[in-house]
């Protein structure tokens, strides 16, 4: 039967992010009171098993590092730095059945570290960190027994009057690594606005073994909130959503050029949802980046999906709050539950499903 | 002046607001969840909509003959609100809103606050000593500006109140009094802001109430024209100024650091409010003046106290619809982030501003977001059909039954049920395997149409071309060669002879024996216009109308006059007829039949070539034996480019799992998604393209990351892909052996190293012939492994030795024994047996988390 569980987080301020570990059986949230929780999903029933504080600050977001590599997560925060946690067995003081342990900390950004991400699991054990002074750092851990020690791979910063507010890894195994960084102007609002592209990607050069900028993204100058790639899927080009005052969806297609030169990428937006009158918030793929999900302003989870037959369309809307008709009095009226969507009529201002 | 308009929450009942406007007071209610049907039929009823599912009932309305400048709530939990108005007069009212008995005594009470008439700029009321109300007035001489009222004096007129030592008014301060607010600590701290500085009075000091004060030299930026205190920050203070030079900056200040304020944020135009939110830490709301948007500032602090920062969170746009401007707005008391905005259209809206939302989805379908501080787990399989029938959904529920490691092929038809194009390649597949017994699956698949037609570069087999004439209905062999026209070319060659065999057809030799017919019901099934299309290709019009003639649908049965009313000589009208009618036949196949009957004399088959109707596997076919060596090579490179481009499957025929096949199949997957599929058909192949390394790591992944691991290593072992070298060595501690090696060479199997003795009588503990020195001891029974466990007793099968028996040790600190009796160790504790070893062994295994709910499924 069509459930959804709700669960009281009992964080302390605001949750700013909810990250599933690589099998979906665990969660971690972060939020403005400093700490993270675990969640563990046991008979069916999310736990929370560890709860402690990792920052100074607002811990922005969190992110889990695939499971060959043990059980770690990666945390970024207001107070500038970016930490990196293991999971340590045993029982902690609380009663939890586990405490996580600080194995390192990433102190070189001065301002708030906006986002952490760990690099698909086959370019090794690497994470990205983004923050406000507009830097890009990408961590190695050099050897993966010894977590304390990352270095530095690269820093970059994609323009010198912006900040960094997101960033996303490409899965790809067929291209070279790409990470796209979302951008916004942190300068109070109502000074005029910069019109440099909010969405920048970067290319690791084999040869160089530098990080390059190689594309821009120049229709995209507002405040990018997130920015998600599709799972690859061994296809042979990339696909990327931002979210920011719409809801965009490219196609980044490297072209195969016979010179050894600079490879150039094909770049199309697939679209652009402008009927999204508010904000996006986030945006994340399904498992075969099929299905996009985003939040917005308007408090509701939309899905949107496209196939070969059809553009991208919004499939379902989802209410914020997890409140809507139960399916059982859906059935009643309507005898084929498949047949529409299960959520009460939407107001005039929200988008309506198709 | 204009007089003012102000909309403020009451702060007794949480349903219900206020509105001033042109000295009216009004009380509304608001009515939840009313449908618009309601709006309609009490339209003049006072009924005003709010938002979208809200409406704001008129309660009670009140004119008064004064002119209002300010206005504050009464704090008190009544069971009515009642308001103190000040008035351009300095008069200072309560009234109430209800036409009952005074709900308190001080209602209707009017208090005389200065001597000269004047201004009345601003009013708060103490939220803790509810008595005291203090008041800003304009200025007047050298009069002062700030008063306090007790308001449970009414007719008091003298300077000094008396037992709390309380005074009503502050010396010395004679400029005009812009806005005043109470502190939230104790309730003793005023704020009074000044045109050029604000001010901070202590009223237990009657000697010299300023205790601080912020004036224009002390600071860079002072600012006070309106102030805002944070409640849930009793330190926190917001100020906003008016100076040309400093439009619009509002200040965000510590008051233990009061020199110097902590934020400055700058808006570019004059601010008519701010207000910090009641119910959210740190949210700042500004509104501008001539502005239709409230800005909204999140002041983060951090507890290291170094930095704070401000960035704009948002921009509430509250009249997004109508044109309008905002003129007042008020934070609602205790529901989180609402707030009430009134524009000079008298538009009112309920707005609820929404957290972020943060979205993250596991890869099984479970969709989990954030919101007011809990976490909602959605299993999105079940919203949707759309979402249900995903390809990441299918592809999970074909894992399970077994997709692509089977090697029965055949199976996998049940599987890809739904998908015509899978099924119909499968059973392609399986048929192809069925055929071709004597070759390899992999390699009969991977040559298609188009390798087996161009054997060389470019060169196309030679074929024999031959003169067949029709076979007809009811005719006897006399016929057959009188007349060249009824006969057509067909070629022959032991290549399309093939390519006609794997389309499924039967060979073109086969038309005239007795079995053709019974082959093509076989072929086609319920099918009957495609076996008569198959017939009709053949030049077998007899077995064309005995098949159409069986079928079961009237309309079919008819179609056999039509086709036997073909006749060798050219028939104008029949040909006429024919041409006029084909569009309007909806079968491809009977549409193909009589485009193929009607291309005489000039034989053209490009509508049937290219008739995407029809399956592509007819097609090939037909063109195997209609069309001549340069057209069939054209055709075929034609069908392969379109399918290699547009992803089809079924090209999979004519391209093979070729370079052109891989190919292909990249294109289906990027139109698709279906990596199963894509990296299932790409094993096949046996061209080396990196490609399919990487479409099978890709699947492997996804498989892995879907808990599936028994279907990926039945995977594995089906496409003998992922080739691990043993890992594990145990060498004998004494003599430095191998154990598994020295055991493999008596016993020849698998797992042999950790095999105990057979013999469960036979207390035989060494590994080793070589030293005869015994293995370690069980940390739990103490016996010497390679000596059977006695704890859990064999049951039966002997082609293993018990798992229990099998020996295992801690990774971190090296102790082990008998699997059965570490298990049972661990079920009640999770440190080591060994005396004095601290080890919390059976926490270090992460995997344990994966699996733990595994009996979910």
């Amino acid at each position: 039967m069509y459930t959804d569980k709700v669960i009281e987080a009992e964080h302390l301020d605001l949750i700013h992010d909810v990250a599933y570990d690589f099998h979906g059986r665990r969660m971690a949230t972060c939020s403005s009171d400093q700490t993270v929780k675990i969640w563990d999903l046991e008979d069916g029933e999310w736990k929370c098993t560890a709860s402690w504080k990792t920052h100074n600050g607002s811990v922005w977001r969190v992110a889990w590092a695939h499971p060959e590599f043990g059980q770690l997560i990666a945390t970024c925060s207001f107070d500038r730095t970016a930490a990196v946690w293991e999971e340590m067995p045993g029982e902690s003081k609380d009663g939890k059945k586990s405490h996580w342990i600080k194995r390192c900390s990433l102190v070189d950004s001065r301002t708030s570290v906006t986002d952490v991400k760990f690099a698909p699991r086959h370019l090794g054990l690497q994470l990205a960190t983004c923050s406000q002074d507009g830097y890009i750092r990408i961590y190695e851990a050099q050897d993966i027994m010894s977590l304390g020690s990352w270095t530095k791979h690269d820093d970059v910063a994609p323009s010198a009057n912006l900040s960094c507010s997101c960033l996303s890894w490409s899965s790809s195994r067929v291209h070279p690594p790409m990470i796209a960084v979302g951008c916004y102007d942190s300068n109070l609002p109502n000074q005029p606005a910069s019109k440099e592209a909010h969405v920048i990607l970067y290319e690791y050069g084999q040869g160089s073994r530098k990080w390059m900028k190689v594309e821009a993204f120049s229709t995209i100058t507002e405040t990018v909130r997130d920015v998600s790639f599709a799972p690859n899927l061994g296809r042979n080009y990339h696909t990327l959503a931002v979210a920011s005052k719409h809801l965009y969806i490219f196609s980044i297609k490297p072209i195969k050029k016979d010179s050894v030169a600079k490879a150039s990428l094909e770049v199309k937006q697939l679209v652009c949802f402008e009927e999204y009158t508010s904000k996006v918030w986030r945006v994340c793929w399904n498992v075969t980046g099929t299905i996009l999900a985003s939040s917005g302003e308007d408090g509701c989870v939309k899905l949107w999906k496209a196939n070969y037959l059809s553009p991208w369309k919004c499939i379902a809307t989802l209410k914020g709050d997890g409140m809507r008709l139960s399916s059982v009095d859906y059935m009643n009226d309507h005898g084929d539950k498949r047949s529409k969507s299960l959520y009460p009529p939407l107001s005039k201002n929200q988008v309506p499903w198709h | 002046m204009n007089s003012l308009e102000a909309i403020a929450w009451s702060t007794c009942m949480n349903d219900k607001f206020i509105l001033l406007k042109n000295s009216v007071r009004s009380l509304y209610k608001i009515e939840p969840n009313v449908s618009s049907d309601s709006l309609q039929t009490s339209k003049n009823s006072g009924v005003i909509k709010i938002s979208d599912k809200g409406l704001a009932q008129l309660m009670y309305t009140c004119s008064e003959n004064e002119d209002i400048r300010c206005f504050d709530l009464c704090p008190r939990n009544l069971s009515e609100q009642i308001l103190a108005a000040g008035d351009a007069k300095g008069k200072i009212r309560i009234h109430q809103f209800s036409r009952s008995a005074d709900v308190d005594s001080i209602v209707g009470n009017v208090y005389n606050v200065v001597d000269q008439p004047r201004h009345c700029n601003c009013l708060s009321w103490n939220r803790i000593h509810t008595q005291l109300i203090a008041t800003g007035f304009d200025k007047y001489q050298k009069q002062s500006t700030v008063f306090i009222t007790d308001v449970n004096r009414p007719n008091a007129k003298q300077l000094v109140v008396d037992c709390d030592d309380i005074r009503r008014e502050f010396k010395g301060s004679n400029e005009a009094a812009l806005d005043v607010s109470w502190l939230v600590e104790g309730g003793y701290n005023l704020v009074v802001g000044y045109q050029k500085q604000f001010k901070i009075f202590d009223i237990r000091e009657p000697k010299d109430p300023t205790i601080k004060r912020i004036s224009n030299s002390d600071s860079k930026i002072t600012s006070a024209v309106g102030l805002s205190v944070d409640p849930l920050n009793q330190n926190r203070l917001a100020t906003f100024c008016s100076f040309e030079s400093q439009k619009g900056t509002i200040s965000v200040w510590d008051l233990r650091k009061i020199t110097q304020s902590l934020i400055t944020l700058t808006e570019n135009r004059n601010i008519l409010r701010i207000s910090w939110c009641p119910s959210r830490k740190g949210y700042l709301a500004a509104l501008p003046t001539h502005s239709s948007v409230i800005n909204l500032y999140d002041v983060t602090n951090s507890e290291s106290d170094e930095i704070e920062l401000a960035h704009m969170d948002r921009v509430i746009n509250v009249s997004s619809d109508q044109p309008g401007n905002v003129v007042s707005f008020s934070w609602h008391p205790t529901d989180k982030s609402r707030l009430l905005a009134l524009t000079d259209q008298n538009d009112i809206k309920d707005i609820s501003i929404s957290e972020r939302m943060s979205v993250s989805w596991s890869p099984e379908f479970s969709l989990s977001w954030t919101n007011d501080g809990r976490i909602v787990n959605c299993d999105t399989t079940f919203i949707d059909y759309q979402i249900d029938s995903d390809i990441s959904t299918t592809m999970k529920a074909r894992a399970k039954g077994g997709y692509g490691c089977k090697s029965d092929v055949s199976s996998y038809l049940e599987l890809t049920q739904g998908d015509s194009t899978l099924t119909s390649l499968w059973s392609y597949i399986s048929r192809m395997n069925k055929t071709s017994s004597e070759t390899d699956l992999k390699s009969t698949v991977m040559k298609g149409a188009h390798s087996i037609l161009i054997n060389n570069e470019n060169d196309c087999c030679r074929s024999t071309n031959i003169s067949i004439s029709w076979i007809l209905a009811n005719e006897n062999s006399l016929s057959r060669n009188k007349s060249q026209n009824s006969k057509r070319i067909l070629y022959i060659s032991k290549e399309r002879d093939r390519i006609i065999e794997m389309c499924g057809w039967s060979s073109l030799n086969e038309r005239e024996s007795a079995e053709f017919e019974n082959k093509l019901t076989d072929l086609c099934g319920s099918n009957a216009e495609r076996a008569a299309m198959i017939a009709v290709m053949n030049m077998n019009l007899n077995v064309a109308t005995s098949i159409l003639s069986k079928s079961d649908q009237e309309n079919l049965r008819l179609l056999t006059i039509a086709i036997s009313g073909f006749s060798d000589e050219s028939n104008a009208m029949w040909k006429e007829v024919c041409s006029r009618l084909s569009p309007v036949m909806n079968n491809a196949h009977i549409r193909a039949i009589f485009h193929f009957l009607n291309s005489q004399p000039c034989p053209s088959y490009d509508q049937i070539l290219h008739s995407e109707d029809l399956d592509l596997g007819d097609r090939v076919a037909f063109a195997c034996l209609h069309l001549a060596d340069r057209g069939l090579q054209n055709y075929l490179d034609t069908v392969m480019n379109h399918s290699v481009s547009e992803g089809n499957l079924h090209g999979l025929l004519v391209s093979g799992l070729s370079t052109e096949g891989l190919n292909l199949l990249e294109t289906f997957l990027e139109k698709t998604s279906d990596i199963q599929t894509t990296c299932l058909l790409s094993q096949m192949s046996t061209v080396n393209d990196k490609r399919k390394d990487i479409w099978l790591q890709e699947y492997r992944e996804l498989l892995d990351s879907w808990r599936m691991w028994h279907e990926r290593a039945d995977l594995d072992i089906y496409l003998k892909s992922a080739k691990t070298s043993p890992q594990l060595f145990i060498t004998c501690n004494f003599c430095g052996k191998s154990i598994s090696a020295a055991r493999s060479a008596n016993t020849a199997g698998c797992v042999v190293f950790a095999k105990p003795n057979t013999n469960m009588n036979r207390l035989n503990a060494c590994p080793v012939p070589t030293c005869r020195k015994p293995l370690p001891r069980c940390a739990i029974c103490l016996a010497h492994m390679g000596t059977p466990s006695r704890l859990v007793q064999t049951t039966g099968n002997t082609k293993q030795s018990n798992f229990s028996d099998w020996f295992t040790w801690c990774q971190r600190c090296r102790h082990g024994g008998h699997s059965s009796h570490l298990t049972a160790w661990f079920e009640e504790n999770s440190d080591c047996p060994v005396t004095g070893c601290s080890c919390n062994c059976s926490y270090l295994d992460p995997v344990r988390y994966v699996c733990e709910s595994e009996t979910e499924y």
